[in-house]
């Protein structure tokens, strides 16, 4: 989910290819966005409180999003606002002898999630809008010889701006009293503005440049099971997208051992958001207290398509494609509690929660023994995959029909705060 | 203040009730009844004295009793100044009317009226009955048998008083404040000790000069003795109607069963009354009536220095077997209300046919013929309680609790096996921290908390709720406050008012379904919550609503 902070190490180490100086100077741009991180978790701060899990509770206007079934748990008309500030550091491969990393970012305060669930009968509809990424990022790192591979990499620089938002109509209906279907039709834009250089800013070597917009008509579909009162079970499944964006490459490529200037030549590639498959839970253990838990499969192999551009050694005599390139899908396990204290018209709730955030970066498998291919295996390999462990928590205070909530995320890869409002018709 | 010592100041400081039965069979209603046409209702005439005392009149004829009026007479409804209602009477007595009946609310005129001789020698003559002409004032449930009716004590026999009381109230205290209520020189007679509650129950079922006349119940609530003599009444109140059943060769082979369950002392269940009411065809029982009345609040008034009432407060009362009672409540607001009361009575002989007695049975005064049109005479003129509710409470108050005490206590007293009502008290009981009548209630009434939604819908002949969203959610909260707000929305009028008490009904019925129980605090999805949450009291309501047009709140926003 959080994928953002990997991501930005999926960005840094490409940037750091962009920094391979002799035999591979050149830089896959297009990997900038490859380790970055989707919100894919549930808007709202009560679920990011409780560890960004709402797959199995789904019982407010934010189940437009993470369950649509959980609509069916609205009675009656519910607006829910969202406002998010996340501080994105994300974690770059600099040239250096043991994997040095370097961490980049920005500050990103955003409206985040506007939704408006309306009741009828058994069925509900809702629109919604939901921002699943907006990333920013500035980086500039220097280049140095890496002994391990026994060449120079170059320095990196370059900016990223990435906006995915998505704008659905969900709908779910009520099937028995124990079993409610739901699904969202989205339509997904994306925004993207990248520019990365190997090199310095004085003198920049190679590199490409995205400036463009795509947008794309997917879906989500949802169960939500209620075995006994107190318990809820929920599945979820999102489709993902996938967009066609033009870079435009910059600068003089090796090839043959011949520098070669391909700047404006144009290539078509593709930002892809991964799908999802979750599975959460729900247990009303005290009237006043809550467990959740999801676990969440992200296929992140989705994001290395047909078209993934392999900048670095275009010369085909390196014998570098896509295929040597991946990223593995990954569990992703979320948990929290809430614990509420009913007062005369007001409700406080306390949340907290744990969330598993599984590497999700570039992988490199080298298919020779030949240079460009160390260096690959040396950009993308070097820092050990790891799995990332945030905690949030939150509270909220709930009187008359107006519900407010703020929660806070710390993890490696991003901080985040998060507030919304619930307001009940 | 203990509570104890509380509520016997409250007790000694609330006045009571009027309830005013033509006793015996000479009585002016009862041979209008006798005269009326089956097929042609006879028109009835009313004469409302004006001007009513201050602030009563509105509340008095407030909504349902006013528009009932006004149901029966609007063709002839004529007003007329209190000043010249002896006048009135006069002109009425020279054309005598059995159809005409003459109504004040304002004791001062009436007591004034019934000093002079004459003009009581003028009211026994007219066919005439005044409502609140006797007032009786008894902080107490009061219960008289139905055979007492007809036989009334005579002369110089004392009124024999047999009261029941979870508390220690000092029995001179208790019969002294009666017998200052009643008309003077009514003396009360009680047994110390008392025999037990079965014996007493046959006492007052059987004939004769030991007989009592009077059973006062002390508060609201049942207590193990009150239980036990009602179980014991009714049985012998189900084996003396089934056996004149029977001697009238009326009876199925299942009641005679039944009349041999009962007359055998075998312990009667709630089914068994169903069957009684079954055997004894439209006709319908005989039982006994029991009017609770509420003591107010407390007050630091000693009990002889009752106030008097300014200002009058038309509440509720009780719906038994079809019947409808009223409850006429005050609130004290100026000094000597008592003696406005024992005025009142002074006029009246204890040896009268229109002896006050406290309580009546209505179905046995009336027979097949003209049922709906006595009903409505006798509901709305001889029923008639004017306690006064002492202390510092409120006018909403008043209104607001003093229904539902009378409503809940009367339904689990009196039968009607409604479990619904009988869990709302069961409630107010455990809220009070009465767990000793509380138990008692269970017992009494049969009633198991463990029993599941669907065994109490059952109970209640209600379909399961077919709304599967509701079903799904499982948020009582919203529910609730959804059946709240119809419940307003009926209360604000409108040709939707059934309609909206039939979706406020089925929404609480889903939080039933929803196997929550009434709390104070009640959690829903979410965040989102409720207070004073009580699904079964809000059916309650409803059912007050419907039946009397009387919402005793909490009120809407």
């Amino acid at each position: 989910m959080k994928r953002l902070v990997s991501a930005s190490r999926a960005a840094a180490s490409l940037f750091l290819v962009v920094a391979c100086a002799t035999t591979a100077r050149a830089q896959t741009n297009e990997r900038v966005w490859e380790e970055l991180d989707f919100r894919l978790v549930a808007p709202g701060a009560r679920a990011a409180g409780m560890g960004k899990t709402f797959v199995g509770l789904a019982d407010d206007a934010t189940a437009a999003f993470s369950n649509p079934a959980g609509l069916s748990n609205l009675l009656e008309e519910e607006v829910s606002f969202e406002f998010q500030a996340v501080r994105i550091k994300h974690e770059r491969l600099v040239p250096g002898a043991y994997g040095q990393t370097e961490r980049f970012g920005d500050t990103v305060v955003v409206p985040s999630f506007l939704s408006f669930v309306l009741p009828l009968g058994q069925s509900t509809l809702s629109l919604f809008s939901n921002r699943i990424q907006d990333y920013r990022e500035e980086f500039q790192f220097a280049g140095r010889f890496v002994d391990a591979i026994g060449t120079y990499q170059d320095g990196a620089f370059g900016t990223i701006a990435v906006k995915n938002d998505t704008y659905g109509l969900g709908f779910s209906y009520v099937f028995t009293p124990y079993l409610s279907f739901g699904g969202s039709l989205v339509y997904s834009t994306i925004d993207v503005a990248t520019s990365g250089r190997s090199g310095t800013p004085l003198n920049p070597r190679n590199g490409t440049d995205t400036n463009d917009t795509d947008a794309r008509l997917t879906g989500i579909a949802g169960m939500l099971l209620k075995p006994s009162r107190t318990v809820s079970v929920g599945m979820v499944y999102y489709a993902g997208a996938t967009y066609t964006l033009q870079t435009t490459l910059f600068g003089s490529f090796l090839e043959r051992g011949v520098d070669v200037v391909r700047t404006g030549e144009e290539r078509l590639v593709e930002y892809v958001v991964p799908r999802r498959f979750a599975l959460g839970a729900s247990w009303r253990m005290l009237d006043g207290l809550t467990l959740v838990a999801d676990a969440t499969r992200v296929m992140y192999s989705d994001l290395v398509t047909d078209r993934f551009l392999v900048v670095d050694y275009m010369d085909t005599e390196e014998r570098l494609s896509a295929a040597n390139f991946s990223v593995r899908d990954v569990w992703e396990l979320h948990a929290g509690a809430e614990y509420r204290h009913y007062l005369a018209g007001v409700t406080l709730a306390v949340r907290a929660g744990v969330f598993t955030d599984p590497d999700h970066r570039l992988q490199f498998t080298p298919t020779n023994d030949r240079q460009a291919q160390k260096v690959m295996d040396y950009q993308f390999n070097t820092i050990d995959q790891e799995t990332d462990l945030g905690y949030t928590f939150g509270g909220g205070v709930a009187v008359g029909r107006t519900q407010v909530d703020i929660a806070v995320s710390l993890s490696p890869d991003r901080d985040e705060v998060t507030v919304s409002m619930v307001f009940r018709h | 203040m203990s509570p104890i010592r509380s509520k016997i100041a409250r007790f000694a400081l609330a006045s009571g009730t009027l309830l005013c039965a033509a006793a015996a069979g000479t009585s002016p209603v009862a041979k209008a009844a006798e005269r009326c046409d089956c097929n042609r209702p006879e028109p009835v005439q009313w004469l409302v004295a004006e001007p009513m005392p201050e602030g009563s009149p509105r509340q008095l004829f407030n909504d349902f009793l006013f528009r009932r009026f006004q149901r029966v007479a609007v063709a002839r409804d004529v007003r007329v100044p209190a000043a010249s209602l002896a006048a009135t009477l006069r002109s009425i007595a020279a054309r005598p009317d059995p159809g005409t009946l003459v109504m004040t609310l304002d004791r001062n005129d009436y007591a004034e009226l019934t000093r002079e001789p004459s003009n009581r020698d003028l009211l026994s003559k007219l066919s005439l009955e005044v409502a609140n002409a006797r007032l009786v004032t008894l902080p107490l449930h009061v219960f008289v048998p139905d055979p007492r009716v007809r036989r009334m004590p005579t002369a110089g026999r004392p009124l024999r008083l047999l009261y029941f009381t979870a508390y220690n109230v000092p029995g001179a205290a208790l019969i002294a404040s009666i017998e200052r209520m009643l008309p003077q020189g009514t003396k009360i007679k009680t047994d110390d000790p008392w025999p037990n509650a079965e014996t007493l129950a046959q006492q007052l079922w059987e004939s004769g000069d030991d007989r009592y006349d009077l059973v006062a119940i002390l508060d609201e609530e049942p207590s193990t003795n009150v239980a036990r003599f009602l179980k014991e009444y009714r049985r012998l109140e189900t084996c003396d109607r089934l056996k004149r059943q029977q001697a009238r060769g009326d009876v199925s082979s299942s009641c005679a069963q039944l009349m041999q369950r009962a007359c055998r002392g075998d312990a009667l269940r709630d089914a068994d009354r169903d069957q009684v009411r079954q055997c004894e065809g439209s006709d319908g029982p005989s039982g006994p009536l029991l009017l609770p009345i509420d003591l107010g609040g407390s007050t630091s008034v000693p009990p002889n220095q009752l106030p008097a009432p300014a200002s009058h407060l038309m509440t509720v009362l009780i719906d038994y077997e079809g019947q409808e009672f009223y409850d006429f409540r005050t609130q004290p607001a100026r000094p000597g209300a008592i003696a406005v009361v024992r005025d009142a009575l002074q006029g009246a002989s204890p040896t009268s046919d229109a002896y006050p007695l406290l309580m009546t049975n209505l179905r046995a005064r009336r027979g097949a013929c003209c049922a709906q049109e006595l009903r409505r005479v006798l509901g709305d003129v001889y029923i008639a309680m004017m306690p006064l509710v002492a202390g510092n409470r409120d006018a909403h108050d008043v209104q607001a609790s003093s229904p539902v005490g009378s409503y809940l206590l009367n339904a689990v007293l009196l039968g009607r096996d409604d479990a619904l009502r009988s869990l709302v008290l069961y409630g107010r009981l455990r809220e009070q921290g009465d767990e000793e009548k509380a138990a008692v209630l269970l017992q009494s009434r049969n009633l198991d908390l463990r029993a599941s939604p669907d065994q109490f819908l059952k109970r209640l002949g209600v379909k399961r709720d077919d709304n599967v969203r509701r079903q799904f959610s499982g948020d009582p909260v919203t529910s609730y406050e959804n059946a709240l707000q119809e419940i307003c929305r009926a209360n604000s009028g409108g040709t939707s008012r059934d309609k909206a008490l039939e979706r406020a009904r089925k929404l609480l019925y889903a939080c039933i379904e929803s196997n929550r129980v009434p709390k104070s605090m009640q959690s829903g999805r979410g965040l989102w919550s409720i207070t004073q949450y009580d699904p079964y009291w809000q059916l309650t309501r409803i059912g007050l609503i419907e039946s009397f047009n009387v919402d005793p709140g909490p009120g809407c926003p």
